[in-house]
């Protein structure tokens, strides 16, 4: 008898009653007897509420678009009119090319935990909601605009917007002030009566170069990396071209004179562009499909972090394990990328260069190369002069020197490159080994040209020749150079000190990359966010023209950092102005046919680039009084900026990111009589801004959006799916708006018609203009891309040469100059200004600020290399003079020397990478992320110190900890060189000063080395309201009153310890390259492709301890105190790490 | 110190004057009797007979018949006793007032305080299951938590829960609300045992709390005074635990306000005295200035 059927027996006979268990069991009643329990049993209704949480009543595709370089197509899902979620599209594999070409499925699955939680930041706490105006500015325009004397300043708190009012206002009245503010302030610094009101202001003769008279240039306008939405994103760019008719109603010029405002730059803002790349092979970046990845066979790895910023395509690198390719990754610390490789090779920070020029020498030493590539494709059989340090020219030796007409050649042919240009470059000479004489070789005699020519160019050798003027010079091959002189300070021994790197592991490297091909080296922010950068990515290529590993799948040097690449549309002769159609149509000449062939569209461009580092710098130039030769400019001509006093951005938080943010709030921009932010969210910038006006998000989108990829070839055209959750427009609407408002206001309608077609509603119009005018894209029709004619709707293939893209594919299979003066790879740059700071070889420079040793020393005993130090002491501890000051010395002597900031306690590198969990500042503050992104996540706040549910935190050795009496948790204060951070002229007294010293948490991580710490970058700031918040609200929450701003600090953040930089490397007019936007060649300056980048990692930082972390103040943070934290390790948690939890009894 | 020592005569178990009026949170009933049951032999069996029944029932009347079950466990498990221990010697101060019993979300909320209960006038205590395992540390915690609303009901204390902690800044308020807490704790443990009631903790163990708390050293005496029995009102309490500023780990800077634990040494202050005066005329070189702040002077 079953247990249950007895027990039901029981009750049934009353043979309980009476018995103790009587109670419990009187209440039983039958059960069911159930034979097939999935049939009847149990009752599944409840299922339903599981089922229905994926119930959905419709979905649309999106793209998402921060600046993480995918560009991911998602597919929301919605239910009551609610996006509840969101998912990856799979769609990758069905995407085609104009000719039938299909992407690879290896793509699939795209997308990350950024894309999934989208909808927290739709609907989140923080979204701008509408458009707002400080109470302040809002008081001085209402006013009239009066005179900014040093009382009105306070009086309409320029010197406190942090502690201003937002006041909420229509979008019409937005516009109004915005368009009345642009019309004010160009006004007032127009013409002569403008030019001794900036002169009075203390802004220098040098920053009117580009003024020009014209009250326009003060503004400046930045279209957050543009690529990242085309229309609204470069749309700001249109913008402020068609600020020429405000200019032109100002000052009544004729149409060619008329100059609108200053474009400030993206990638080179950021940090992100490889400078040294334009120096290589006049790019202005190298970079591969990341599918590319799966070709390669040895994978370098150098200061860059694949795994946690290439989320969306990460694997295509850690299938490089399983598909038998070599990994080997260069950091300071044992990164996640260094877990997947072959080998790491840990070095000092900002020795990445010393380490290469080491390899090189190996690999030229021990025969480690391909001549006959160096011979085709470098600069290395080329003469150089050793009297004054140039490239010998062919007009130079030959007497009555006859250039070779060109004009049929590719140079001319494919990139327009002019006589002027050529003769400004003259052609270059080699050793030819056939006819033992000397050859003039031009641009266009590269690869299988040379050959053609029947010069085989002697890679080694020295010679005394007689100029054509008569004068004796020495000669001498750059192979030679290199090898016989330059490298001798890079031999193994002193490379290994300067670096820290393991010997054995620096041979292995050397090794590797002369016998593995194909072989590429991949670097990142983590290279070119050092003031040397330049140095390293021209070192990253030396190994690479030695091998031939370029311009082949799974070959080449490329850098990953920032979907910067307007150059996707790229213009020409043949298919028109690409991109520039777009951002710069000629404002006197509109085409206002809609069905107009983007390739007839006119262009003008009345703006003028502009780096945003000089604002970053205190708004001037590099110009140093020097003790050689009085004030002297090392910002380049096509470079100067002019002064700020109007700024317009969208989609970028540019003051939460600017390096040294609390210097722009302190003492910069109040300077500025206009700020206007346009975001989706309330951050940082719009606190500190005069105007805000809320966009709509990707999936709000009300009219289309184009985007494409510097890491993957999709086209993506999308709109979204749902309503704008607040009152939020489209960033093209909003710019369009304006334009109309100014015109309105000025009376000029060519403002509204130069956004016709949006004040229309079919902004497409202006999509398929850009279709026809880029060589990547013409041929497409908007209609078809969005009807699914390519895949997914809104999908297509980018028109490349090849699937991968791989860069110089043409140079090195069709014998095609690369885009240097000489058509070469180049290892030596003889630009006069290079010559002069002893950077024409290749060269270590320790740092200006980070380092142990004199800061900028080059080190090398090279003759060859003859810096200008321009007087200046050694001991000068000035910023300008650190930064200019080129002083040589071999490593024997430079390792005796030492950086004071280093004697006084500032002893750690700081390194800022990108974190997983968000996309620079995007992601950062919403909840889950917040939670995940660090050790401090607690939506309970059980600690009421912290600022929201989780917080910032700074990674540090345990050791480093140990000696300096910290534990894990603890609150410690990070800070820098107190001459200048984190802001010039602070004093403890000062409140702002509470608000910019840096506080945060410590992480013990056993990873990295002892003088090395690690602090995520782009979080939320503290700010003067979030700090007040944290100060006074009974929770401690930094959020701030008013504004539901929520900072990730108590106190400070990760730009209370960096400053800006002005690299005089970054700053030539006479580097030759190729420009960004079309096929063609310039000299000197071009925002994003040769300009200042940012260089946050250019600091040494001391920390010393705040509060202890344990809740409260008191005693350590519970975990270390358990025993779970690096250092601090219990019995059990040592034998977890050791592997002892668990046994395995044999037999 | 104003007050003297409270000579009241001890309480003997179970002597409740008035009817205890007590609430228990149901989970932190169910919690202890959870962590209890297995203690006493025999008792998980008879509990089960009580709570299998109670299954039967629609499962919207289940939770209150578990609670009346939890709570009628909770007193012949012995933890009823314990809370009847604590609040009895102090039956006077808190009248009629409902004694409320909940579980702490975190640790840190342990505690007593006032509060109500519909409408009531009641005391809010906050504990942890856990404790019950312990009788009489239990005892000593709840007894002092209680005495605690004792003195808030006592009008001679003159308890102001709106007067404003000393410091200006958060840290500096943060490190006065530790010291209040310290010199109230050692008061209320000192007249516990002068009434041979159970304290919290030592003597001693306040006077380790105390050098914490005051990194320099608490005021001469006080915290033996206040382990004697010595009762000062709210607010002279209050102005005992003021912030001094000077150089000891974890204080405020005097110049920047932030706590530090990394001082300028006296010669390097010495070196930059006048010129920190004219920021900060009444500073003087005594008070000290972390190294971060003589950047600024050097």
């Amino acid at each position: 008898m079953k247990r249950r059927t007895l027990l039901q027996y029981l009750a049934a006979s009353g043979a309980l009653a009476g018995s103790p268990l009587g109670f419990a069991f009187q209440a039983l009643g039958p059960t069911v007897e159930i034979d097939n329990p999935l049939k009847a049993y149990p009752p599944r209704a409840w299922e339903k509420t599981y089922l229905d949480q994926y119930r959905y009543d419709s979905s649309f595709t999106w793209v998402c678009s921060p600046n993480c370089t995918h560009a991911c197509r998602m597919r929301a899902f919605v239910r009551n009119g609610v996006m509840l979620r969101s998912e990856q599209n799979y769609d990758s594999h069905k995407v085609k090319d104009l000719y039938g070409n299909s992407a690879t499925a290896a793509w699939n699955p795209r997308g990350c935990a950024n894309g999934f939680t989208f909808q927290r930041r739709v609907y989140g706490p923080n979204r701008l909601r509408y458009p707002v105006v400080r109470k302040g500015w809002k008081q001085w325009a209402d006013d009239g605009f009066p005179e900014l004397t040093p009382e009105n300043h306070s009086k309409y708190k320029f010197d406190a917007r942090g502690q201003d009012e937002l006041v909420r206002v229509t979008f019409d009245e937005a516009h109004t002030y915005v368009a009345k503010g642009l019309v004010h302030i160009a006004a007032k610094y127009s013409g002569d009566e403008g030019k001794q009101r900036l002169l009075a202001q203390g802004y220098g003769e040098e920053m009117l170069h580009h003024w020009e008279g014209a009250g326009t240039r003060t503004i400046k306008c930045r279209g957050g990396m543009g690529l990242l939405g085309v229309m609204g994103k470069y749309g700001m760019y249109r913008f402020c071209n068609a600020l020429a008719y405000l200019d032109q109603h100002l000052r009544k010029v004729p149409d060619a004179g008329a100059k609108a405002g200053r474009l400030w730059s993206n990638y080179t803002w950021h940090g992100d562009q490889a400078p040294g790349h334009p120096f290589v092979h006049g790019l202005q970046a190298s970079d591969c499909d990341l599918s590319d990845f799966r070709t390669t066979k040895f994978h370098l790895h150098i200061g860059k972090n694949l795994i946690e910023n290439k989320r969306a395509d990460n694997h295509f690198f850690t299938e490089c394990m399983e598909r038998g390719a070599k990994i080997c990754v260069i950091a300071p610390e044992y990164s996640p990328p260094a877990s997947k490789a072959d080998y790491w090779i840990p070095i000092r920070p900002n020795s990445d260069t010393a380490l290469l020029l080491g390899v090189t020498k190996l690999m030229i030493d021990r025969g480690g190369y391909d001549a006959a590539f160096v011979k085709r494709f470098t600069d290395l059989p080329l003469l150089v002069r050793k009297d004054n340090l140039r490239r010998l020219r062919a007009a130079e030796l030959f007497e009555g020197y006859r250039p070779e007409d060109l004009s049929r050649g590719a140079s001319a042919r494919l990139w327009r490159f002019s006589d002027d240009q050529r003769r400004r470059l003259g052609d270059f000479v080699v050793f030819d080994e056939r006819s033992k004489s000397f050859k003039a070789v031009t641009r266009d005699d590269v690869g299988d040209k040379l050959v053609q020519k029947g010069i085989d160019p002697a890679l080694e050798g020295s010679w005394t020749v007689t100029l054509a003027g008569g004068k004796p010079v020495e000669l001498i091959t750059l192979f030679s150079a290199y090898k016989d002189v330059h490298l001798k300070d890079y031999d193994l021994d002193a490379v290994c000190e300067m670096t820290s790197a393991p010997r054995d592991l620096v041979l292995r490297l050397a090794n590797d990359l002369a016998t593995i091909k194909p072989a590429c080296i991949h670097t990142g922010e983590g290279i070119n966010h050092w003031f040397h950068a330049t140095e390293v990515n021209r070192a990253t290529y030396l190994p690479l023209m030695l091998t031939g590993n370029i311009g082949r799948p799974g070959a080449g040097g490329h850098t990953w950092a920032g979907n910067y690449k307007s150059a996707l549309f790229q213009g020409s002769a043949e298919t028109g102005p690409g991109l520039k159609g777009w951002v710069a149509e000629d404002p006197f000449h509109l085409n206002l046919d809609p069905k107009a062939d983007g390739k007839d569209i006119r262009t003008h461009a009345h703006t003028a680039d502009e780096e945003p580092a000089y604002w970053n710098y205190g708004d001037k130039p590099l110009v140093v009084n020097t003790p050689k030769y009085g004030k002297r400019s090392f910002t380049g001509q096509t470079h100067l900026p002019t002064p700020t006093k109007a700024i317009w951005f969208t989609n970028v938080n540019l003051i939460n990111n600017a390096k040294w943010a609390y210097e722009m709030i302190k003492n910069v921009d109040p300077k500025i009589e206009l700020i206007v932010a346009t975001d989706i969210e309330l951050n940082a910038s719009v606190e500190y801004s005069d105007v805000a006006f809320p966009a709509t998000c990707w999936t709000e989108f009300q009219t289309p959006e184009i985007t494409g990829s510097c890491s993957n070839p999709f086209l993506q055209i999308w709109k979204g799916g749902m309503k704008p959750v607040y009152e939020a427009k489209d960033d093209l609407s909003i710019l369009a708006d304006q334009a109309k408002k100014l015109g309105e206001l000025i009376g000029d309608s060519r403002f509204t018609d130069y956004f016709k077609f949006v004040h229309e509603g079919r902004p497409e119009v202006y999509i398929q203009r850009l279709l026809d005018a880029s060589t990547t894209t013409r041929g497409y029709r908007y209609a078809d891309i969005m009807a699914g004619r390519y895949g997914e709707p809104g999908a297509a293939l980018f028109l490349f040469r090849t699937y991968p893209r791989v860069p110089f594919y043409e140079q090195i299979t069709e014998s095609l100059p690369f885009f240097t003066p000489t058509g070469r790879l180049q290892a030596y740059n003889d630009e006069p200004e290079v010559i002069e700071y002893g950077e024409n070889f290749v060269v270590h420079r320790e740092g200006p600020e980070a380092t142990p040793y004199l800061p900028n020393v080059i080190v090398s005993s090279n003759p060859l290399v003859r810096p200008d130090d321009y007087g200046i002491p050694t001991d000068h501890l000035g910023v300008d003079e650190r930064q200019i000051r080129n002083v040589k010395l071999p490593w024997s002597k430079v390792k005796t020397t030492k950086n004071p900031l280093w004697e006084k306690g500032f002893r750690f590198f700081c390194l800022t990478p990108k974190t997983r969990h968000a996309t620079h500042s995007q992601w950062q503050v919403v909840d889950w992320q917040l939670i995940w992104n660090n050790p401090f996540g607690d939506p309970h706040r059980t600690d009421q110190r912290s600022p929201g549910v989780g917080e910032h935190s700074l990674s540090m050795s345990p050791e480093a900890a140990r000696d300096l009496g910290l534990d894990e948790g603890d609150y410690v204060y990070v800070d820098a060189n107190p001459a200048d951070r984190p802001y010039v002229g602070w004093k403890p007294h000062d409140p702002f000063y509470r608000v910019a010293r840096l506080m945060l948490r410590l992480k013990l991580n056993p990873g990295y080395p002892y003088d090395v710490v690690m602090m995520k970058h782009a979080p939320w700031i503290a700010t003067e309201r979030s700090v007040k918040a944290h100060e006074t609200r009974p929770d401690g929450r930094a959020v701030s009153e008013g504004t539901s701003y929520q900072a990730m600090f108590r106190y400070g953040s990760q730009q209370s310890i960096t400053r800006g930089w002005l690299m005089p490397m970054h700053q030539l007019d006479s580097l030759f390259h190729k420009a960004k936007g079309t096929m063609g060649f310039i000299f000197g300056g071009e925002a994003d492709n040769h300009a200042v980048n940012t260089t946050p990692k250019e600091t040494l930082v001391r920390i010393t301890k705040a509060e202890s972390g344990g809740l409260g103040g008191k005693g350590p943070w519970e975990p270390t105190r358990s025993g779970f934290t690096p250092r601090a390790e219990s019995p059990d948690m040592q034998a977890y790490l050791e592997g002892r939890l668990t046994t395995v009894k044999k037999g | 110190m104003t007050a003297d020592a409270t000579t009241a005569p001890a309480v003997t178990r179970h002597a409740l004057a008035r009817p205890l009026w007590l609430r228990l949170e149901p989970e932190w009933a169910a919690e202890v009797v959870r962590l209890l049951l297995p203690r006493s032999p025999g008792a998980a069996a008879e509990y089960a007979l009580g709570a299998d029944p109670l299954y039967r029932l629609p499962p919207d009347d289940r939770p209150a018949a578990f609670a009346q079950l939890d709570a009628l466990w909770v007193e012949r498990l012995g933890s009823g006793g314990i809370l009847r221990d604590a609040v009895a010697p102090f039956a006077t101060e808190l009248g009629r007032r409902l004694l409320c019993v909940l579980r702490p979300a975190a640790q840190l909320e342990e505690g007593a305080d006032l509060g109500r209960y519909d409408d009531a006038p009641a005391v809010r205590l906050v504990l942890s299951p856990r404790r019950m395992l312990e009788p009489e540390p239990a005892l000593a915690f709840c007894t002092h938590e209680v005495a605690h609303v004792a003195d808030m009901l006592d009008a001679s204390f003159g308890y102001d829960p709106h007067r404003p902690l000393p410091g200006a800044t958060r840290p500096e308020r943060e490190l006065a609300r530790e010291r209040f807490r310290v010199l109230w704790g050692a008061s209320i443990d000192g007249r516990l045992r002068a009434r041979g009631l159970p304290a919290l903790l030592s003597s001693e163990g306040w006077h380790a709390l105390a050098r914490r708390a005051f990194p320099k050293g608490p005021p001469a005496g006080l915290i033996d005074a206040l382990s004697r029995g010595g009762r000062p009102p709210h607010d002279e309490l209050l102005a005992r635990c003021t912030c001094e500023h000077g150089p000891a780990p974890g204080q405020p800077c005097p110049l920047c306000r932030f706590p530090t634990h990394a001082w300028a040494s006296e010669a390097q202050v010495a070196a930059a005295a006048a010129r920190i005066a004219i920021d900060f005329p009444r500073w003087a070189p005594a008070d000290g200035a972390c190294a971060q702040c003589l950047e600024c002077y050097r």
